[in-house]
């Protein structure tokens, strides 16, 4: 496609209204804990149809958890303005915070907040009328590790959405084992780790129903052996009617825990090929995504990692078997200079075809003087897919959104406008975020679907959706988790190039009903309420 | 991918273009430049390869041992301009040509720039192992199979890349699906380098896609246990790293390589130790062990002795000869071993387990079972000591007896047939007397 005709991003962050200002400890970062705290989240808290974003903060001194201006909240107005309402829900929580998940867990008709942090993580339930009550402990979901990763799921199927967190290092501030020391990489100072701490054990808990979880952890078969644990993607990737959990570690063989329908997994990252890199080593994985990025109805997983090395791309083989198919499609190489985080397929240009972004940003601040050639602020990354089976790298080509080089952690996309086309907020540490609206370029046809439960959990989790259209056929599936630290609009985006009606929309839900629509205009933004007797797109 | 172990061949290479060579100013500066990158200086070292670059220019070496200098601290960017200077002086120079390209593709992502400096390096010397071997990685991690293939096949058997590159092989045909060539791969890999758990599971991984997931399932098994093996020789490998010229880091290393049974680690580090300290005893011992284990008897008799020559003291010496001649026969020559075991070591329960069986197969009940019984009072996690004592008993013609030791033991040890048997046989030699 020509330059012209692309779509193009533009940091319209400070133009909306958003003066969040990320911090994250001291700007040297001597210690890990400071090297994270930098998560975005999309939701709509109070219901009004406009979407809110969440953005979670580190304190600014690192010796006092309390201080800096802890989490915010923006709230989204008509015309893409945000206002800030964080002192007015109460939401504003301090201290070492990680990441975030957002829906409704007790299925009440509103969007519930979880925050992964160091120390106990926190559940706030929606109470309505922008009030929110911090139930993590009597809930059973204040889980002491330190928290990155976290995402809600309904493994069991039972109508309720459970909750998997990944935990990261046992870390204690001027503790054991390295106390205050720096480490080196390349020869620069560097916070230590995570080589050295021992990692923390990952925590799944099971909805029981009226706001209570119990911690499933260990009958569930995923307590052992820890890992440091960051990205989480639930998905169905075998494709059996039950949520699968891929946790990317850092420095560790990644985790692809299959779902046995008895409430237990079994790991099947090293058989399956998702573990490693295709030449057998163990990556540091931080973000993770899946997704059907060859439309073959397979769902394919994406792995960013640290700097001189590559993101990778398993691309799902069906039979439960994946193939490192990074370098084949053009992505591993040009990832090598960068230290990547969130990610997330979407279709930019609406052709029908998943690109890829990546939010890169490198661990230490003093690597620019190392004179290896990365540098500490990095520009994300947008790959064009355009069906060919390579990735193209249009970053340069995509709008002035995408030319600063910044730090970068999570990053999650949303349809913030309702125009159909999906834009980006980018958490950066020590910094505003990004929030990059999606604008121009020739796109095509397009269809938004919000998908409302009833004997599935209510934001439509784990439901599988197949559309096909004159060009041809595409999968998606509502994912809990995914990202890094980030939460993504819920609401499933098409891309139709130019395809003006869809022949049939079908939804398989989590309860094993499945509606099945015909004939669907395009360029709609539509919600379906799950019934055994009727299919109909509001 | 480090590149530092192209020094050594660096500072061997003759500079083609140097024909007046450097004034001797500028050798002592690289001289001392050297001197200092040995001792791990690196700063210092990069700042006397400076001296010696700028008082002789046109000096290939110089500048790539500046090179060398700066990566060792890590300042890969700044290592480029000199190691591209180094190419330009001289077309025939390896070294830089192959560190350009890692650069190229390490930092830049640039497969097409890393594979113009590889193949110029091939150029030079198309048996290049570290080109062949970095231009196969490079090939693979962009996809091209094949190419990588054809790269790692040309590196020869004898280099250190060898296993490495055929576990790559092997690595790629599973990428590309070729299961079969991948399992051929994969198995010559782990032959080549049996306690690396890489080959095991992509083995594990190409037996799962061809259905046989059970054995897929025990290739993993035995890649967890080469992992944790792994996790427990690092001690004595920062050991040996801080100690290199020391015999009991090598020794000790030894040991755990014999305990995991990788016996081609545990003897070149016994014999490492044996060239550090010719009278150190303990790694005759261990070699004997090892040739004991393997079944040389003869050379296990040999080291065995030699270690009591060394040190009279060592009662598993002793021990080891006991069980070597028991099993040839000797009886008294193993007796007295036994004996001379239980004199320096008298704690130690399974040297009685050892006599207390060849006083069984002299004949002398009487003294086997006292013996026994003492070796289990010492240690009663000695299943083998009760065992015989069982045998003994039942020799005695006390079956009764000989049932109630073996009745625990065969629950315990539900995978032991022959034991089960026996004590069957007992039970059913007891009935029939009954009747």
């Amino acid at each position: 496609m020509a330059a012209a005709q692309l779509p193009q991003f533009t940091d319209v962050a400070a133009e909306a209204g958003i003066t969040f200002r990320n911090t994250s400890g001291s700007a040297e970062k001597r210690y890990i804990i400071e090297t994270q705290s930098a998560g975005v989240g999309w939701w709509d808290y109070d219901g009004d149809g406009e979407l809110d974003l969440y953005f979670t903060n580190g304190p600014a001194d690192v010796e006092n958890p309390e201080s800096g201006t802890g989490n915010a909240l923006y709230r989204g107005l008509p015309g893409g303005a945000f206002a800030e309402t964080t002192a007015q829900t109460g939401l504003g929580l301090k201290g070492w915070n990680m990441g975030c998940a957002m829906a409704d867990y007790d299925n009440d008709g509103d969007s519930d907040l979880y925050v992964t942090r160091w120390g106990p993580n926190a559940l706030f339930r929606n109470e309505g009328r922008s009030r929110f009550t911090e139930v993590a402990a009597p809930a059973g979901v204040a889980d002491p590790g330190w928290g990155i990763g976290c995402g809600f799921g309904d493994y069991d199927n039972d109508g309720d959405l459970d909750l998997y967190v990944a935990n990261y290092v046992e870390f204690i501030l001027h503790g054991p084992p390295f106390f205050d020391r720096w480490c080196t990489h390349t020869g620069i100072p560097a916070a230590c780790g995570p080589k050295g701490f021992k990692a923390q054990r990952d925590a799944l808990f099971r909805n029981e129903g009226k706001g209570r979880f119990t911690d499933v952890t260990e009958t569930a078969g995923i307590a052992e052996p820890a890992y440091y644990g960051m990205g989480v993607v639930w998905g169905d990737v075998d494709l059996d009617g039950d949520l699968d959990l891929y946790v990317a570690n850092d420095g560790q063989p990644n985790n692809l825990f299959r779902n046995e329908g008895n409430g237990r997994f079994t790991d099947v990252a090293q058989l399956s090929g998702t573990a490693f890199s295709g030449d057998g080593r163990a990556q540091a994985g931080m973000g993770v995504a899946l997704s059907d990025y060859d439309n073959d109805g397979h769902y394919d997983l994406f792995v960013t990692n640290f700097a001189q090395d590559y993101n990778t791309l398993y691309r799902n083989e069906g039979k439960g078997f994946f193939t490192d198919v990074s370098g084949a499609v053009g992505l591993a190489g040009p990832s090598r200079p960068y230290l990547s985080w969130g990610t997330f397929f979407f279709d930019w240009d609406h052709d029908g075809w998943q690109d890829l972004f990546i939010a890169n940003g490198h661990l230490m601040p003093a690597i620019d003087q190392a004179g290896i050639g990365i540098s500490y602020r990095q520009r994300n990354q947008l790959f064009g897919n355009a069906g060919q089976g390579r990735f193209e790298d249009l970053t340069l080509r995509a709008g002035p959104g995408l030319a600063p080089a910044r730090v970068a952690r999570g990053a999650a996309y949303a349809d913030y406008e309702g125009d159909g086309d999906l834009d980006i907020a980018v958490a950066h540490l020590d910094d505003a975020p990004a929030l990059l609206r999606n604008e121009g370029g020739a796109k095509g046809h397009w269809l938004l679907l919000r998908l409302r439960g009833t004997l599935s959990n209510r934001d439509g989790i784990g439901a599988r959706i197949e559309l096909n259209s004159a060009s041809g056929t595409q999968h998606r599936q509502v994912c809990g988790g995914s990202s890094f630290q980030a939460q993504h609009d819920l609401r499933v985006h098409f891309g139709l190039g130019s395809d003006a009606v869809v022949d049939k929309l079908e939804v398989r839900w989590p309860s094993g009903v499945v509606q099945t629509l015909r004939q669907v205009p395009a360029d709609r933004n539509y919600t379906l309420t799950e019934s055994k007797k009727s299919s109909i797109l509001e | 991918m480090g590149w530092t172990r192209t020094i050594l061949p660096a500072l061997l290479l003759l500079c083609a273009a140097c024909s007046r060579g450097p004034s001797p100013e500028a050798q002592a500066a690289f001289e001392q430049g050297t001197g200092l990158h040995q001792q791990g200086r690196f700063p210092e070292a990069e700042a006397a390869y400076r001296r010696a670059v700028e008082l002789a220019p046109e000096e290939a070496r110089f500048h790539y041992q500046l090179a060398v200098a700066l990566h060792a601290q890590g300042r890969f960017q700044d290592a480029e301009a000199p190691l591209q200077r180094a190419a330009e002086l001289d077309r025939s120079y390896l070294p830089p040509r192959i560190a350009l390209g890692k650069i190229a593709y390490d930092l830049k992502g640039d497969a097409a720039l890393a594979r113009k400096h590889l193949q110029e390096a091939l150029d030079l010397d198309p048996r290049s192992a570290e080109a062949l071997y970095t231009l196969g990685v490079i090939e693979q991690r962009e996809g091209n199979f094949p190419s990588a293939v054809e790269r790692f096949a040309l590196i020869d058997s004898s280099a250190s890349a060898y296993p490495q590159a055929q576990a790559q092989i092997g690595q790629c045909y599973l990428q590309s699906g070729q299961l079969d060539q991948a399992v051929e791969a994969l198995k010559k890999a782990i032959r080549l380098a049996p306690q690396e758990p890489g080959p095991f599971i992509a083995l594990g991984q190409v037996l799962s896609r061809q259905g046989k997931t059970r054995e897929g399932q025990l290739l993993l098994a035995r890649a967890e246990q080469l992992k944790q093996q792994f996790a427990q020789l690092q001690p004595y490998l920062e050991a040996l790293r801080r100690n290199p010229s020391l015999a009991p880091p090598h020794y000790n290393l030894g040991a755990v390589y014999a305990r995991f049974g990788q016996m081609r680690p545990a003897e070149e580090h016994y014999q490492q130790a044996l060239a550090l300290d010719s009278s150190y005893a303990l790694a005759y011992q261990g070699l004997g062990s090892l040739a004991q284990r393997q079944g040389d008897q003869t050379r296990a008799l040999d080291y065995y002795q030699r270690a009591l020559a060394k040190d009279p003291s060592l009662a598993e010496a002793h021990n080891n000869m006991g069980l070597i001649y028991h099993q040839q026969g000797k009886l008294e020559e193993a007796a007295r071993e036994y004996q001379a075991a239980v004199q320096l070591s008298p704690d130690k329960g399974f040297i009685y387990v050892n006599l207390g069986n060849l006083y069984k197969d002299q004949k002398q009940l009487d003294l086997a079972y006292q013996t026994l019984r003492q070796a289990i009072s010492m240690d009663s996690t000695l299943t083998g000591g009760m065992e015989l004592l069982g045998d003994v008993l039942a020799l005695q013609g006390k079956v009764k007896e000989a049932i109630a030791v073996w009745e625990p033991l065969v629950r315990r040890q539900r995978e032991h047939r022959e034991l089960a048997q026996k004590l069957q046989r007992a039970r059913d030699l007891l009935a029939s007397e009954g009747r």
